[in-house]
């Protein structure tokens, strides 16, 4: 402590507290208009249907997984050289010895490729938040528009930095007669079947090109549909007809009424895995995100970094979970009942 | 004044178990590690992940409580 006010050291800790203080003055941040659903970019749309920014996060996630995978083996050697052939040779390596350990070296085998493929694509798509542009370029939308689409009632004034307009920390909020005004004016224009358009925008809100991927439930939900969706496929595969006893369907018969419990038991918990895996993704990210934009509006400078360091280790974290827990519900599919051998 | 209560509730409250349970798993890992501490790096990937899982009951508390922040609940005024 008493090093970091002698010499040199003592001009860079003046330095960081008066930058400190001046972000505090000057560069206020306005806090993001958070929105649930992901949102539609304005004007963008494919044979009608919608592009969101995160369809658009989501590709750019693709290609970085693509790209690395694509690089890595483009010189392949029987003894790695490049640096990328190296990392990827030491991924695999680990993960093969980690789900050897769970389900035996056949099963690991079989499942690697599926396992690697969702950890890398929630890694690069988790990890994307954290760099710089992410949900802070994009489109400015008057606030009103906003309004009319989804309830926002409060914006920002806008000023221009090097020929680019920025949203700046004055917020503009909309009076009682202002929303009943634009609501009317919406209505109306609706019914012309126009697009409405407020004749002077008060305020502006920002909707950004990109959002991380995992912030948008219809990702994570079909994530996790697909995962028990093929578990099954791979049960009936492994276990045959058999496979269905295990959710005890009365019409087999031979079973006690303890089986039918179970087996109703069994058939929920397979709705819990869709909503648990989910929702502990989505949940993740989502508050992640809302956590770096809120220390980003209490002090734009080096404040957030440390809750950056916090979600890259998150975003690594959730991404391992659901391969992992991917690997032990295809794993436990194949299991045959535990009451096969005795029937 | 409930929509503002609902969400801070939710999340309270969905707090208190997780903070129990990722509390109980941190001191069974430690006395472990402090036992045998030759397994100490085993332990602490295996604690690491338990906390995830436990941590993971009370992320089903906050996307509730940000559910009702940020669409609603039919039924709740405002």
């Amino acid at each position: 402590m008493r090093k970091l006010f002698q010499g040199k050291n003592l001009i860079y800790t003046i330095g960081v507290l008066a930058l400190m203080v001046v972000s505090v003055v000057f560069i206020r941040v306005p806090l993001p208009t958070i929105s649930l659903p992901a949102e539609h970019i304005p004007g963008w749309s494919i044979a009608g249907f919608p592009i969101t920014n995160t369809i658009i996060a989501t590709l750019l996630a693709d290609i970085t997984v693509l790209l690395i995978g694509l690089l890595a083996v483009r010189k392949m050697k029987d003894v790695p050289e490049g640096f990328l052939q190296n990392i990827m040779e030491w991924v695999v390596e680990i993960f093969d010895g980690m789900l050897t350990d769970i389900g035996g070296k056949k099963k690991a085998r079989a499942w690697l490729p599926m396992f690697l493929t969702i950890l890398l694509f929630l890694l690069f798509a988790n990890w994307w938040e954290l760099v710089p542009g992410f949900d802070s370029i994009g489109v400015m939308e008057p606030v009103e528009v906003a309004y009319a689409k989804t309830g926002v009632t409060t914006g920002y004034e806008t000023t221009s930095i090097l020929g680019m307009s920025s949203l700046v920390s004055d917020q503009v909020k909309l009076t009682e007669e202002e929303q009943a005004e634009i609501k009317a004016e919406a209505k109306h224009a609706e019914e012309a079947g126009e697009e409405y358009h407020p004749h002077e925008a008060k305020g502006y809100i920002l909707i950004p090109y990109f959002r991380a991927a995992a912030t948008d439930l219809n990702l994570t939900i079909g994530l996790a549909l697909m995962v028990v969706v093929l578990s099954h496929i791979i049960g009936f595969r492994t276990v045959g007809v058999k496979y269905i006893r295990r959710f005890a369907m009365p019409v087999i018969t031979g079973m006690k009424p303890i089986d039918i419990i179970v087996g109703i038991l069994e058939l929920f918990s397979e709705f819990a895995k869709i909503i648990s895996l989910a929702f502990r993704l989505f949940g993740n990210i989502f508050s992640g995100q809302i956590l770096l934009f809120v220390m980003a509006f209490l002090l734009a400078f080096l404040l957030p970094l440390p809750f950056m360091a916090l979600e890259l280790f998150v975003g690594f974290m959730q991404a391992f979970v659901f391969a992992i827990l991917t690997f032990i519900y295809f794993e436990q599919a194949t299991h045959s009942h535990a009451g096969d051998e005795h029937h | 004044m409930i929509e503002i209560l609902a969400p801070a509730l939710a999340i309270g409250l969905g707090a208190i178990g997780p903070g129990i349970g990722i509390g109980l798993l941190v001191m069974g890992a430690l006395q472990a590690m402090g036992r045998n501490p030759e397994f100490a790096g085993e332990i602490r990937t295996n604690m690491i992940l338990g906390i995830v899982f436990a941590e993971s009951i009370a992320i089903y508390a906050l996307v509730v409580a940000l559910l009702l922040l940020f669409v609603g609940a039919p039924g709740l005024a405002g």
